[in-house]
């Protein structure tokens, strides 16, 4: 065990003192996911502070009722409006809200990614809230649409989500205030001739002060974004993933340094010590695992300081995270066994990695991809990294992940023996 | 004397490549004992097997009465290996170094330490041992190569062609530092392709070439078994008239053989003062140029010479 230590603890000096490995395997992954967020949807997080302030938003009014008229104050709200409900300064500063009644030409400006997204408002949209007779036998229901800018999908999401939590809060109100009309009616202290007059003032305010579920639709026209609720954040998704790319990029060549070590001479020069076999296969593959433990945890806290990425609970994420790193070390070891030279190793994990990034969707969500393709990335480390790393940021516990270890450590056991074979065959 | 190494038949295959072919030899307890031979002649695989990092396809040796096939761990704690190459990591100190590969001898810290401070004077690194290795000129790293063999205290040390690549001073240092050990007790296994360092450091040589141990023994018996055949060497400007002229210096009366290596001629005659006017006119029949001449006493090359046909490379 001494010596099994001690090579691992060589290794980890080795990489510490290596500067440009060093930079290149954490501010890489780092970077690449700012770069890659930035590319594919603007910078944002889960939290307020990423930099999201005044998106462009048009607002397209074809309705001539009550709310619509109020929709578009609730998106542009005065001073006085936010003296009365605070909450709309977070609308007044996520959004920048104009009013338009060229539709044509607000869907040009989208085109043109000079606005993220046009909300237009269909004719009978207050109708659909509350039909102008004050029953619900008349109602019908009311597509809002929210014209999106693919090239800025998590912009354009965010301000469909406002859009959506403002109708919600319409949509329950009146639900709440007709069922209070019908008990007024009921029980005889409101005459069925006033309903209709009365309804209105009877239902504004607790549409103002209600959520609920869904009457009013959207339609959502934004290729490629996401429906769930506080839209695609790439950052998010990003972050676990350009973590695990580079994990299984450094694994890669970490165990390469077994062939590197041959060539150098060293590694025979172990094997004539008496130290077994096994013990010097053992203190690399102990090197690197160590190697990938500490660079995920700089990794998984750069992306908590640096994004406000949280990982979730503890003990599933050091759990899985101990996991991945595993699986991850054993396919580095695989490579290094079946190659014949560092060089060759150094192809081989190129091929194999980038393979497993197309196929497990590090950079591109793979929900987007055939269903069969989804399934083959499950080879992969990566497509377990992404989906669980996912899941825990979204509150998984260690139920919903214990699967995705146990398979990732299937994984790492099956190929630590393949690879243990051939190396014991080739040193023998 | 009692011998701390014994080899039995030792053989190595590559598939249908016979690389050892049945090796026999001792070594006596204190004694430098040199595998001289060409490149290729098997020096490298035939210490690779004494060492265990090669097994052999037949045969088996005994270190200290510890074989090799069936005791290896025992083999490697008596056993001290100088490898050809640098054989070691660039990014440490040479302390961390000797540490390091102390350690994959289970030496306890106390002890390693100890020892650590004396090889880092034996070899002269105490000044550089916090620097790291890569900042060592060539020298150095060769001499913290055979540190790391010395570390342990072994009974034996493998040095297999230490010298090669490096600059004459630090050939001359390290050819001193081997004499230094022996003259501390330490048995030496020494393998060269270089004629000059088998003559200077040993007590016997076994010369191999193909696989086999064509003679072995001290230096005086070898050179008796070519008589007292002197060694002519002909330096020539171009090295394709190595060959033609060595064939034409057959004929010369008193020659016994003569091989062509690179731009060499190498001739083994009974006076080498006698034979070296019918060898210049030889070669300017042929209109061969000759750049120098060298004339030497009966040695180990007239040896590899006579039993092989061939002339040792340098």
């Amino acid at each position: 065990m001494k010596q099994v230590l001690n090579i691992a603890w060589k290794d980890i000096k080795h990489m510490l003192r290596d500067s440009t490995g060093l930079i290149i395997n954490l501010a890489a992954p780092l970077l690449l996911t700012l770069a890659v967020a930035f590319a594919l949807g603007g910078l944002g997080s889960s939290s307020g502070d990423s930099g999201l302030k005044n998106i462009p938003v048009l607002v397209v009014n074809h309705d001539s009722g009550q709310y619509g008229a109020e929709l578009v104050q609730f998106l542009t709200p005065s001073a006085a409006d936010i003296d009365a409900y605070p909450d709309l300064q977070q609308i007044k500063d996520l959004l920048a809200v104009a009013v338009t009644s060229d539709e044509a030409g607000a869907r040009q400006q989208v085109d043109d990614s000079k606005a993220a997204a046009v909300v237009i408002i269909p004719a009978g949209f207050s109708d659909s809230i509350l039909p102008t007779g004050g029953t619900t036998g008349s109602q019908t229901q009311s597509v809002v649409q929210v014209y999106g800018d693919s090239s800025q999908q998590l912009r354009a999401s965010i301000a469909e989500s406002v859009v959506q939590g403002i109708i919600n809060q319409m949509v329950a109100g009146t639900v709440a205030g007709q069922v209070a009309i019908q008990q007024l009616i009921t029980s005889g202290r409101l005459p069925v001739a006033q309903a209709a007059q009365q309804a209105p003032s009877i239902v504004q305010p607790l549409v103002q002060n209600t959520l609920s579920t869904s009457l009013v639709t959207l339609d959502r026209q934004i290729e490629g974004a996401t429906t769930a609720s506080g839209g695609f954040d790439w950052l998010t998704y990003m972050a676990p993933s350009m973590a695990v790319l580079y994990l299984m990029f450094a694994m890669s060549q970490a165990a390469r340094t077994i062939l590197q070590e041959k060539q150098m001479g060293t590694l025979p020069r172990m094997l004539v010590s008496p130290t077994s076999r096994s013990a010097v296969l053992g203190g690399k593959l102990l090197g690197a695992y160590a190697d990938g433990l500490l660079l995920m945890v700089v990794l998984i806290l750069g992306g908590k300081l640096l994004f406000n990425v949280s990982y979730g609970a503890i003990l599933p994420a050091v759990l899985f995270t101990l996991a991945l790193v595993a699986a991850a070390t054993a396919w580095g070891m695989a490579e290094a066994a079946f190659a014949r030279s560092s060089a060759q190793a150094n192809q081989v994990g190129w091929i194999i990695n980038l393979s497993f990034a197309a196929l497990a969707g590090n950079f591109v969500p793979r929900t987007s991809f055939p269903a069969w393709m989804q399934q083959i990335g499950y080879i992969s480390p990566n497509a377990w990294g992404i989906e669980t790393y996912g899941k825990l940021i979204h509150g998984a516990g260690l139920a919903e992940v214990w699967p995705a270890i146990a398979i990732l450590l299937a994984m790492a056991v099956l190929l630590f023996v393949v690879s243990s074979f051939i190396f014991r065959r080739r040193f023998a | 004397m009692n011998a701390i190494l014994e080899t039995h038949e030792l053989k190595k295959n590559y598939g249908d490549l016979q690389a050892v072919k049945g090796i026999s030899f001792a070594i006596e307890q204190g004694e430098i004992f040199s595998l001289l031979g060409p490149n290729g002649a098997g020096k490298t695989t035939t210490i690779s097997m004494l060492s265990t990092l090669l097994a052999p396809t037949s045969g088996d040796a005994t270190i200290g009465g510890y074989s090799i096939t069936r005791n290896p761990m025992q083999v490697r704690r008596l056993i001290g290996v100088v490898p050809q190459e640098i054989a070691l990591y660039d990014d440490l100190s040479g302390r961390e170094n000797l540490f390091f590969w102390g350690r994959m001898y289970g030496m306890n810290e106390k002890q390693l330490s100890h020892r650590v401070d004396e090889v880092l004077e034996q070899i002269g690194l105490v000044d550089k041992s916090k620097a790291a290795v890569k900042t060592y000129s060539g020298g150095m790293k060769r001499r913290l190569n055979i540190g790391v063999g010395l570390l342990h205290g072994p009974q034996i040390i493998f040095m297999d062609e230490p010298t090669v690549g490096i600059d004459p001073q630090s050939r001359r240092n390290i050819l001193d530092a081997v004499k230094d050990l022996n003259r501390q007790g330490m048995t030496v296994l020494y393998t060269t392709h270089y004629m000059e360092e088998a003559a200077e450091l040993s007590n016997r040589v076994g010369i191999i070439d193909h696989g086999q141990m064509i003679a072995c023994g001290t230096q005086h018996e070898l050179v008796q078994m070519v008589g007292q055949h002197e060694t002519l060497r002909l330096h020539l400007n171009d090295e394709t008239c190595g060959e033609p002229l060595a064939q034409a210096l057959l004929n010369v009366p008193g020659v016994v053989q003569a091989s062509s290596l690179d731009h060499q001629v190498v001739v083994m005659v009974n006076s080498a003062e006698e034979t070296l006017a019918p060898a210049i006119t030889q070669a300017n029949a042929l209109n061969i140029k000759i750049h120098s001449v060298e004339m030497q006493e009966p040695n180990l090359e007239a040896v590899f010479l006579h039993l092989t046909g061939r002339a040792l490379r340098d």
